[in-house]
């Protein structure tokens, strides 16, 4: 077990996002605004620790035939968890992520890494791996969600601070999403060309 | 066949089981939790109550499931009403709660009405099917701050429509549903009165 190389992987070469090209959904739902961004990423990442956690130990036990029934079951009753939770003690959070929170349950990065890594791996590398693919998810929503804010709002850090006032609409909307995400992909591209 | 029978009650056990334990923690869990959502809920309300109108005593009316009311160009759904009461006991004005349809669902929005047949002001209780940046712009003062003082007798419109309220730019939609719910709650609270 290597962490370092593992964290590196989750939150570079092998991010989920903007390597892997899963969780789209959530990814254009929510960068819209570095708050959210924030706030998707880490509830996700929470479910992504806690699932991939829960399936690795019950990896002897889950048939291959059903196991996709058995992580979504899994996946969905974490997910209400932290809905539940989030609308009992951070209401304001939970006010504004609202419909995104269920959506985790069929955001593909949990069930990617619960097929590809929990399923096979022992407790303890799994939840590294959690933590890993969670904050890599979390690091390309915060970049995505800058720009987009930025670009789009003219606000920085969920209108903390107005830089301009006569932003670039499309930006925030789900066009502008597609924009700059192929182009933050486009620069990471070549940054990881640059390192081989 | 005896064999193929005993995997199927084997993977049918696995999956019950499974679920048994998903929904036994998840009842735990919402035991926990549902005492402070219902608080949080009922503290959004109640500031807003008294953001509205406010020294009243606020009695909660019964308005039966489904009930609707005319916007002016919508047909919007009431979701709860109060009675405000003074310290003189009497009545200084309606607070209605209507969820017109937004963008991305419905926008929550509590809307005070006087006596004097003018509106007290308006308060979005949440919005979160609006695009952020665009719709979600209601819950800004700069919004839903022109409300206050516009008559209450159904003639409250955006500026496209020939009214007086500045829609939000670039959110005309979210605009026009707020502007149809004060105009249905007003219709609402005249039909109480």
């Amino acid at each position: 077990m290597n962490i370092a190389k593992q964290f590196k992987e989750g939150l570079v070469t092998n991010n989920p996002v903007m390597v892997q090209l899963i969780g789209m959904c959530p990814t254009m739902a929510t960068s819209t605004s570095l708050t959210n961004g924030i706030g998707m990423g880490l509830s996700a990442t929470a479910v992504l620790i806690c699932s991939n956690i829960v399936i690795s130990l019950l990896r002897k036990i889950i048939p291959n035939k059903v196991r996709i029934a058995a992580y979504i079951t899994i996946i969905a009753g974490f997910v209400t968890m932290v809905d539940l939770l989030l609308q009992a003690f951070i209401p304001s959070l939970s006010a504004s992520l609202g419909l995104f929170i269920p959506l985790i349950v069929v955001n593909c990065i949990i069930l990617g890494r619960a097929e590809s890594c929990a399923s096979k791996t022992p407790v303890l590398p799994s939840a590294v791996d959690g933590v890993c693919m969670g904050l890599g998810f979390t690091f390309t929503l915060c970049i995505l969600s800058v720009i987009r804010e930025l670009l789009g709002a003219g606000t920085i850090g969920g209108g903390l601070i107005t830089v301009f006032s006569q932003p670039a609409t499309i930006m925030i909307l789900p066009a502008g999403g597609f924009l700059t995400l192929g182009c933050v992909i486009a620069v990471m591209q070549k940054i990881l060309q640059k390192g081989e | 066949m005896a064999k193929q029978k005993n995997e199927y009650v084997q993977l049918g056990g696995i999956l019950c089981g499974i679920t048994l334990v998903v929904a036994l923690v998840l009842g735990g869990v919402n035991a926990v939790t549902v005492g402070p959502i219902a608080a949080n809920n009922e503290k959004t309300t109640q500031d807003a109550l008294a953001a509205l109108i406010p020294d009243c005593e606020a009695e909660q009316l019964d308005v039966p499931e489904g009930t609707t009311a005319d916007g002016y160009s919508a047909t919007v759904e009431i979701a709860s009403a109060y009675k405000m009461t003074d310290a003189n006991g009497e009545v200084a004005g309606y607070c209605i709660e209507v969820t017109p349809t937004g963008f991305g669902g419905a926008v929550d929005t509590m809307v005070g009405i006087l006596p004097d047949g003018t509106v007290a002001g308006i308060k979005i209780l949440s919005c979160s099917g609006e695009t952020p940046g665009l719709g979600a712009k209601a819950t800004e003062e700069e919004f839903y701050g022109q409300f206050a003082g516009q008559p209450a007798d159904g003639s409250v419109k955006v500026a496209k429509d020939g009214g007086e309220i500045a829609a939000i730019t670039g959110a005309t939609i979210t605009s026009r549903a707020v502007t149809n719910g004060v105009d249905a709650a007003a219709s609402y609270a005249a039909s109480l009165s």
